[in-house]
């Protein structure tokens, strides 16, 4: 058994493919088709991009549009999350992002183009979008994005599809959103780190049980200013007002793990843990501001 | 006719050059599409060549028209004698293997042996007018000595976002291009359904190569269910696309209809002697305006065999192919 890498830059972050093969010639066309379906999912999701289906269903605000069928699965899936977490994620939260300044890809989050640029739209409750089974309607003055999904969305569509090709072993990094599955070339269940908020060392591990798992961290430690961080509270449509740093949920689905992060984030360090348990995610660790200190709340199979 | 002077021959492997060529005047200008091919003739001893067909290799931001030649035949012998200063007519520009930035988002290019050319146009094109599209490039070589445009289209590798190649060299471990996928085997269903992830719909696929590597590719793509209009070819035998265009005018079409009638009414010695000048006649005007094109720029690279299948292991690994191992970490996304 051979364990393989690559690395790329995508979906603005670092991306990591690790597949454990018997057979490496195999593994190129693999690689490959993973780069090609992250490439074709940035190109039509990209809120970045000018030309993107999501730019240009935001475009057709108020009309309805017809749109592929990935456009439909994901903002099904959107949908489904929106109602799970009570509002708490928000697709619409766009215009909001933008007037936080968050209208460009990171590391330039204000480098955002006009044809991009939402931010005299408003937050609406995402329960107003409707979606037929070719097209959706965004309220008139309303802005889709799933940034908040997306990372996750496409990391279970791309497990799905590794699964499919008969590969079992490995780990997928989209951004630090990770999804691993099976062992490592040594037989064993991967270790996920749980990065701190140095950005630099481990807090934490998870220990993988050789099936699938999902983990994700959400934080504001990207922040570039006191108050001025990614994370839109739906509530008040302002970046969340928190003492969470970052929450890393695992779970079995990494676009549940990704949306549950920015919740728990949401709702702070008070609230997080019972609004974790009940949507029956039993293993996380949040790391919150105490004073000046650093605190941890983790439960589960981290170590 | 325009005429071009002959700027700058390059070598760009396996015995094909690169001739950069520019307009003698203003006039001799004409704007063209990245994927579209002109024909060219020259002059051997004060007397004109007939013309042969060859993808622009240049992007339309380009100064300068490049045309790439490997010598098959007389006419490219010939011109693979051409120096720099020397003077070309050149006609054109012809041929719909052209990128649509609106439809053709996700594209899959195959190409064979010299029919790389185009796609170095569209390639070029791409990166000039940062064109988001999602490539990738499957390119199928003789073996790894005919890789053309080698360390070009390394370079636009790695100058493209969403730009892959994967270089199909036929022979078994023998090819060395550092830094690039190499499968020693032919292009096979097995693995185009692996590279696009059984997704077939909503990509464009260009094809351009040999007849047998073209006919063979688009059995496997209109097998998987792919549209017609999906798949975009460009054969390098032109002529029925040439006979189309602007040659063929009202004044051409009489003729030959004139003469025809004439043949049919004559009878006897008298007619079949004038049917034999008649013939001549048209022979020699159809030479100079309707080159020849199957003896053009074809490549030497065999028929692609689409049921040949290897699992030999492979080469060399991927430009991002990492030196060293990173741990799975968990960060704020």
């Amino acid at each position: 058994m051979k364990r393989l890498q690559q690395q790329r830059q995508a979906l603005g972050s670092d991306c990591l493919l690790t597949l454990v093969v018997d057979d490496a010639f195999n593994a190129e066309p693999m690689f490959i088709s993973l780069w090609q379906q992250i490439g074709r999912f940035e190109a039509t999701f990209s809120r970045f991009q000018p030309d993107s289906e999501l730019t240009y269903v935001n475009e057709q605000a108020g009309q309805q549009t017809p749109v592929s069928s990935e456009f439909i699965a994901l903002v099904t899936v959107a949908k489904d999350l929106a109602e799970r977490t009570g509002g708490l994620y928000n697709p619409f939260v766009l215009p909001s992002l933008q007037r936080a300044g968050y209208k460009g890809s990171w590391p330039d989050p204000q480098a955002g183009l006009v044809q991009t640029d939402f931010t005299d739209r408003r937050l609406v409750p995402f329960s107003e979008l409707r979606v037929g089974s070719t097209w959706v309607q965004l309220p008139t003055s309303a802005a889709i994005d799933f940034g908040g999904i997306g990372k996750g969305y496409l990391l279970d569509q791309l497990t799905d599809w590794l699964h499919a090709q008969g590969v079992d072993n490995y780990w997928l990094s989209l951004g630090g959103d990770i999804l691993c599955s099976g062992n490592d070339v040594t037989g064993e269940p991967w270790t996920i780190g749980i990065q701190g908020v140095d950005q630099q060392h481990a807090v934490g591990t998870v220990q993988g049980k050789g099936g699938r798992l999902a983990i994700a961290t959400s934080g504001v430690t990207k922040r570039r200013g006191p108050s001025w961080h990614h994370i839109i509270d739906p509530r008040t449509g302002r970046p969340a007002d928190t003492d969470v740093l970052t929450a890393t949920i695992a779970t079995t689905a990494a676009v549940e793990a990704d949306v549950f992060a920015k919740c728990a984030v949401i709702v702070g360090s008070s609230a997080a843990v019972e609004w974790l348990k009940s949507h029956t995610i039993d293993t996380y660790l949040v790391q919150y501001k105490k004073g000046t200190d650093v605190q941890i709340l983790t439960e589960g199979n981290i170590t | 006719m325009s005429q071009f002077e002959v700027e700058h021959v390059q070598d760009v492997g396996d015995g094909a050059r690169l001739l950069s060529l520019r307009p003698l005047t203003a006039d001799d200008c004409f704007t063209y599409k990245a994927g579209q091919y002109v024909t060219v003739g020259f002059e051997r001893f004060g007397r004109r060549s007939p013309v042969r067909c060859f993808s622009i290799v240049s992007s339309p931001s380009q100064p300068e028209l490049q045309i790439a030649v490997r010598v098959e035949g007389k006419f490219t012998r010939a011109l693979d004698e051409i120096q720099s200063g020397e003077i070309m007519y050149v006609q054109g520009p012809f041929g719909d293997f052209t990128l649509d930035p609106l439809y053709d988002r996700n594209v899959v290019f195959m190409a064979a042996g010299i029919g790389i050319t185009p796609f170095i146009s569209l390639l070029r094109q791409v990166r000039d007018q940062k064109l988001p599209c999602t490539i990738t490039l499957l390119y199928r070589t003789g073996r790894s000595g005919d890789v053309l445009f080698k360390d070009e289209l390394l370079q636009l590798q790695s100058q493209i976002p969403n730009f892959h190649i994967v270089f199909f060299t036929g022979e078994r471990g023998k090819a060395q291009i550092p830094g690039a996928v190499i499968l020693p085997e032919s292009i096979t269903e097995r693995r185009l359904q692996q590279i696009t992830a059984g997704q077939f719909g909503g990509v464009s696929y260009f094809i351009c190569g040999p007849s047998g590597f073209m006919n063979s590719m688009e059995k496997i793509l209109l097998r998987n269910g792919v549209r017609n209009d999906r798949i975009i070819t460009e054969s390098f035998n032109q002529s029925s696309k040439l006979s189309l265009g602007s040659h063929w005018s009202a004044q051409r079409l009489t003729y030959v209809f004139a003469t025809l009638l004439l043949v049919v009414g004559v009878g006897g010695i008298m007619a079949l002697d004038l049917d034999r000048t008649i013939s001549k006649q048209v022979s020699a005007q159809t030479m100079n305006t309707m080159p020849n094109a199957t003896a053009n720029n074809s490549s030497s690279v065999t028929t692609d065999d689409s049921t040949t299948s290897t699992t030999p292991t492979p080469t060399t690994t991927t430009q991002t192919q990492q030196t060293y191992y990173q741990q799975p970490m968990s960060s704020v996304s």
